[in-house]
């Protein structure tokens, strides 16, 4: 007799495990956006380097193959930004309308070609829709000048050293920089006088 | 989301005070299913009670049922998930010794835990038993290294080393689980009742 | 009491053929689920948010401050290339090339708790990105060094005097770049002969994941 008691403990059990499981699958949502898994995908680009267009790639192309988008807000678009191009702001990258335009670039076989106003700024989208899983994404190494009313781009000089840095780091510890001191005026320094405050607590 | 610790959604302290509250669970379910009682368990090995194996084979198949549904709906990332690493020979000698032990004393080391815990002399002397074990294992430590370390084959699970998907070893498993509970009822049927 | 007796007893065979065949369905039921992919790393959504967010970066001004402060839980990371590292490099800097960012060998740098990890470059394009794949997979405490070596180069080693006009504040500024530059070897005569510090050789174990071990 005492076996049959446990009867009740068993179709307990059966139906808190059935609801368990039909309240995860109803309440359960599809993610929208997702990085792939596959790292290779960005790796390799980055490894090739074949992700950045230079503005001679540009004219060198059929220009109808490239979809220029604009990565900065909508402020600095108005005040001017390269012919054909789109305007989507980084952080609206992830937005419905805007993934869908991208998912039509992609199906009509169009690179998607990304600047900032240095490719610095961009490099983050690019990331992003890369990871993402879009193929046909590069970055244009542009600087973008807003001189006289006028919008122009020109070359961005990408991770170039500035200076030889062991040459002149060996010009500089043998004193060949010199530098002079610069004498200063004295600034008499005045601090005002704080009133006592009452301080307690409780 | 999950696991919970590692994800930083429960803070770690919370640790030892989740794994005492597992510990007290899973200690009264032992207890409850009467595993304390070393009569019950080596009824696996003589054929007479089967308990034991329906009991951890029901616990092993809603687990991973219940894991790998909680990876679909991203409740648990199932690759944080800690996977035993194995080293197929010191497995094998390992579990022979256990097996062993088992028979012998009719506990296993849970279940040993319980039984002292409810006052069973045998139990005690098991579970001394246990210590001097682990004593001898220690000093021999230098002598069974290479057998201990060898042939490690990684973080591997069984539908990983027989080239399957999980799912569909699951749900072979799981009807395989459902025959040996049907097979094993028929054995106890048959075989001379004992009283216990 | 014989014929409720037999009920339950029919009751309890049945339930137990009923909890047979809940698991295998359900067991089944993974069979069946049609599967879709499944996000790596963080969300795509808090990653945005990141790469929006400045917080990554650091001036060269408080990385110069650390360095000759000894900070115990700095660590540089240069992610030029090896031969560009060679040349020249800041104090204690470890390699790992763009490319390698994510093998496991930096891994165990990478995507650990213990120190504050500064990527830099000659300017902060690639440091940036390695910053990004590592936040993608979800490392903490990585930071990217504005401007990378040549503002390194602009502000500390060759720093530009302030005007007259300027305030306070830049004057010590340009007092403190001017000697943090002696310390890294500016006009400082005697370290021409000195030779090359070795690298301070950092070891670090990977971080392992929690392991919780049991049995019954």
């Amino acid at each position: 007799m005492k076996e049959l008691e446990k009867t009740k403990r068993i179709s307990f059990s059966a139906v808190i495990i059935i609801l368990a499981v039909l309240i995860g699958v109803l309440s359960f949502k599809k993610p929208n956006n997702i990085f792939k898994k596959n790292i290779e995908l960005t790796l390799k680009p980055i490894a090739s380097q074949n992700y950045i267009l230079y503005q001679k790639d540009i004219f060198a192309t059929t220009i109808n193959n490239l979809a220029f988008i604009d990565i900065r807000n909508a402020f600095k678009y108005s005040k001017g930004h390269l012919k054909n191009s789109k305007n989507i702001y980084t952080a609206n990258l992830l937005e419905k309308k805007n993934k869908e335009y991208l998912k039509h670039l992609e199906t009509q076989h169009k690179t998607i070609v990304l600047y900032g106003s240095e490719p610095g700024e961009a490099s983050g989208a690019w990331m992003l829709l890369t990871q993402m899983g879009y193929k046909n994404v590069k970055l244009l190494c542009v600087k973008t000048n807003y001189i006289n009313n006028k919008f122009s781009i020109s070359d961005y000089p990408l991770e170039k050293e500035q200076y030889n840095y062991a040459a002149y780091m060996k010009k500089a510890s043998s004193g060949g920089i010199k530098t002079k001191k610069i004498v200063r005026k004295k600034v008499i320094k005045l601090t005002k006088k704080k009133k006592k405050v009452a301080e307690g607590g409780c | 989301m999950g696991p919970l610790i590692p994800n930083g959604i429960i803070p770690p302290e919370w640790n030892f005070v989740i794994a005492i509250l597992i510990g007290i669970v899973f200690g009264f379910t032992l207890e409850a299913s009467g595993f304390s009682s070393s009569r019950k368990i080596v009824g696996t090995f003589y054929g007479y009670d089967f308990a034991v194996l329906k009991v951890f084979f029901t616990a092993a198949l809603v687990a991973m049922i219940g894991v790998y549904y909680m990876d679909y709906l991203e409740l648990v990332n199932i690759e944080e998930l800690f996977v035993l690493p194995t080293y197929t020979w010191s497995a094998i000698t390992g579990g022979v010794f256990m097996g062993l032990g088992f028979v012998l004393g009719g506990f296993c080391p849970g279940t040993t835990l319980c039984a002292a815990a409810i006052g069973k002399i045998d139990a005690m002397a098991t579970m001394l038993g246990i210590f001097i074990g682990i004593f001898i294992f220690s000093e021999l430590y230098d002598f069974i290294e290479p057998l201990f370390d060898s042939s490690y084959l990684g973080r591997i699970t069984i539908s990983d080393s027989l080239g399957i998907s999980p799912y569909w070893f699951i749900f072979l498993f799981a009807i395989l689980a459902v025959i040996t509970f049907y097979v094993v009822d028929v054995i106890r049927k048959r075989v001379k009742k004992v009283f216990y | 009491m014989s014929k409720t007796y037999k009920i339950k007893k029919v009751i309890v065979k049945t339930e137990y053929k009923v909890l047979a065949a809940l698991l295998i369905i359900l067991a089944g039921g993974l069979v069946l689920l049609p599967k879709y992919e499944k996000n790596s790393g963080i969300k795509p959504e808090s990653f945005l948010l990141n790469i929006m967010s400045t917080e990554r970066y650091i001036t060269t001004d408080q990385i110069a401050d650390k360095i000759i402060k000894q900070d115990p839980n700095l660590l540089l990371i240069d992610v030029r290339k090896k031969e560009d590292y060679d040349s020249f490099s800041l104090p204690n800097a470890v390699n790992i090339p763009l490319e390698d960012v994510l093998s496991s060998d930096s891994e165990a740098y990478l995507n650990q708790d213990e120190y504050d990890v500064v990527l830099f470059s000659n300017d902060n394009f690639y440091a940036d990105q390695a910053w990004q794949l590592c936040n993608r997979m979800g490392y903490k405490h990585i930071y990217v060094l504005k401007g990378g070596l040549n503002e390194w180069f602009n502000t500390i080693i060759n720093p530009k005097e302030p005007k007259v006009t300027e305030p306070e504040l830049a004057f010590k500024q340009y007092d403190f770049r001017k000697a943090a530059g002696m310390y890294f070897g500016v006009g400082n005569n005697k370290t021409t002969t000195t030779k090359v510090k070795p690298k301070k050789v950092i070891k670090l174990t990977k971080k392992k994941k929690k392991v919780a071990e049991g049995g019954c």
